[in-house]
């Protein structure tokens, strides 16, 4: 068990130093999630007054969208060089470099997060009136994101067509998080924390079974890319 | 009849046009994967 | 990988120009075949007439409800296919019950899941139009149908992509899984989310179809009895042609590498081999590739 952690923790700290140095996320990802944002504001329309009230779903859209991006980014990095041969033959357990890939998409995601719920905030004009239940939330759902991705991802690692196959991939799956989400967010930003109670507990359930089905299939399916 | 026959059409005709179709294009396949494989043999029944 | 028949059996012999030929067993007797084929289309074919004609007009909804004697087989064979779909896949990654057979039922299963999801919401539209006015409702089971067509969708494209037979089964199978699991998550996500809305009941109401006459009674019977033997003669009409296409892509992949080694054989006199650019040969062989 604590090899496991051990593991995951080198595997994640690998994908974040790679990360910090190439900077994808800060200099592609982010921009991507921005420009959905203000894409979406031409598509409704800010003069007819839908923004605030959409904004949560619109946010979630873009985080997915941009989720996308950082699984596809993730598992590039390992297709240079052979080093998912490395990664194979490195002896590590599979369920810890789920862990520790997801762990990393996650962080990610969740920096990426902060940053695109501040522009929504200032972009959407939104009211806010609470917004304690909104950790919980992203966390969850950021967890359930990142699992999902990072199982599709290494499913599709290696196959042409990738590019197109994982989104088809992942977003029916992300369904359930997309939803819960949303509502969650709109309760908390309501100032209906109650409310949103039962939603963050849907995504920490998705959280949990797609967690659980990394670890379980991440090593067969690392074997087979 | 009443006024919604034409839904019921357009329904009744997707569905045996889609099965219709499959079946098509399933027995096509077959012909063509048999010309190309050797006679199989019959399973023991 | 043996290419005599059957593919699980012998060791493979010695190279030569031209290998023997893949025999794909028959899954089951032309006879049976033929019973189940006739069986189905005069079962559908019963179903149609039915529906269409020896049922009686509703008080409450018009004719508009005889989609429903399409509409309601076609609903329980898209979620018995994703089933089987699922269960075809534990069935694979299990080592002790694993068989490609298991692998052509799950693709199998899954195509005609497509055709008959995709039959479902349009089928369903088509109803709801007149009956309700509406094309579409967010209800639990129209989305979580819609969802599932596109987790069909999605392990069919993972399915068209290349690797060995095995590997394709084995990443097949866990995104069978991982889309099976979703499914019951999908829909309790929704119902909850349409209780919480008081106006979703109005339309609650209306889509419960009040099943009353005989004659409905027997032609709905007919129709999910039909419908299910026909997914059932279909099924394995579809796993005889993916066992065959994948005999004969081992076989292309054979006649290639026989190819290739022939050309070593006579030697790296300029002839340039023409199968897909294998490892090149031996220590004493100068690097030839195509």
């Amino acid at each position: 068990m604590n090899s496991l952690l051990s593991e995951a923790l080198l595997v994640a700290g690998k994908d974040l130093r790679i990360e910090a140095r190439a900077k994808v996320g800060l200099a592609q990802i982010l921009p991507f999630g921005a420009l959905v944002l203000l894409l979406f504001a031409f598509a409704l329309d800010p003069h007819r007054g839908l923004l605030p009230t959409v904004a949560p779903g619109l946010f979630w859209i873009a985080v997915l969208l941009a989720s996308i991006l950082a699984v596809g980014r993730s598992f590039a990095i390992e297709s240079e060089h052979n080093a998912r041969d490395g990664l194979r033959l490195a002896g590590l357990d599979g369920a810890a470099i789920f862990l520790g890939k997801a762990a990393a998409i996650a962080l990610e995601l969740l920096a990426l997060e902060v940053l695109l719920l501040i522009g929504t905030f200032v972009l959407y004009d939104v009211s806010v009136r609470g917004m304690v239940a909104l950790v919980p939330t992203a966390l969850a759902a950021t967890c359930g994101i990142a699992a999902t991705g990072t199982v599709y991802g290494i499913l599709a690692a290696g196959l042409r067509m990738r590019e197109t196959l994982v989104p088809l991939l992942v977003l029916p799956i992300s369904a359930p998080v997309m939803l819960g989400a949303t509502r969650a967010f709109e309760a908390a930003l309501d100032g209906n924390t109650s409310e949103a109670w039962p939603w963050v507990q849907l995504l920490v359930v998705f959280a949990a079974v797609y967690l659980t089905v990394g670890v379980l299939a991440f090593g067969p399916l690392l074997e087979e890319a | 009849m009443d006024s919604n026959w034409p839904y019921v059409a357009v329904g009744y005709t997707l569905a045996a046009g889609s099965l219709g179709g499959y079946v098509t294009w399933l027995v096509r396949k077959l012909r063509r994967a048999e010309r190309s494989l050797p006679p199989v043999q019959e399973p023991p029944r | 990988m043996s290419v005599q028949a059957p593919p699980s059996q012998a060791p493979r012999s010695a190279p030569s120009p031209s290998p023997a030929p893949v025999a794909v067993p028959r899954l089951v007797s032309r006879s049976v075949a033929r019973v189940f084929v006739v069986i189905s289309v005069v079962g559908v074919a019963a179903t149609f007439v039915m529906g269409l004609v020896v049922a009686p007009t509703d008080a409450e909804q018009g004719d508009a409800y005889r989609l429903l004697f399409v509409h309601v087989p076609s609903a329980w064979l898209a979620y018995l296919a994703f089933g089987v779909t699922a269960l075809a896949s534990a069935l694979y990654l299990v080592p002790r019950t694993r068989s490609p057979r298991w692998d052509h039922l799950a693709g199998a299963s899954a195509e005609l899941g497509v055709l008959f999801t995709g039959l479902v919401l349009a089928e369903g539209s088509l109803w709801g139009r007149p009956i309700w006015g509406a094309w579409w409702a967010w209800d639990a089971r129209l989305t979580t149908t819609a969802v599932m067509l596109f987790l069909y969708l999605g392990y069919l494209a993972l399915r068209r992509i290349g690797g060995s037979p095995h590997q394709r089964a084995m990443r097949s199978a866990i995104a069978a899984l991982i889309a099976f699991v979703d499914v019951p998550i999908v829909h309790f996500s929704v119902s909850w989310w349409t209780t919480l809305h008081q106006d979703g009941s109005v339309f609650n109401d209306k889509m419960q179809v009040h099943i009353h006459d005989a004659r409905m009674n027997a032609a709905l019977l007919v129709g999910v009895v039909a419908f299910t033997i026909a997914y059932a003669t279909l099924c394995v009409a579809r796993m005889q042609l993916l066992a065959m296409e994948d005999g004969l892509d081992e076989r292309e992949l054979q006649l290639a590498i026989d190819e290739r080694l022939a050309n070593r054989v006579t030697g790296p006199s300029g002839a340039t081999p023409s199968g897909p650019s294998a490892a090149s040969p031996g220590p004493t062989q100068p690097a030839v590739t195509a």
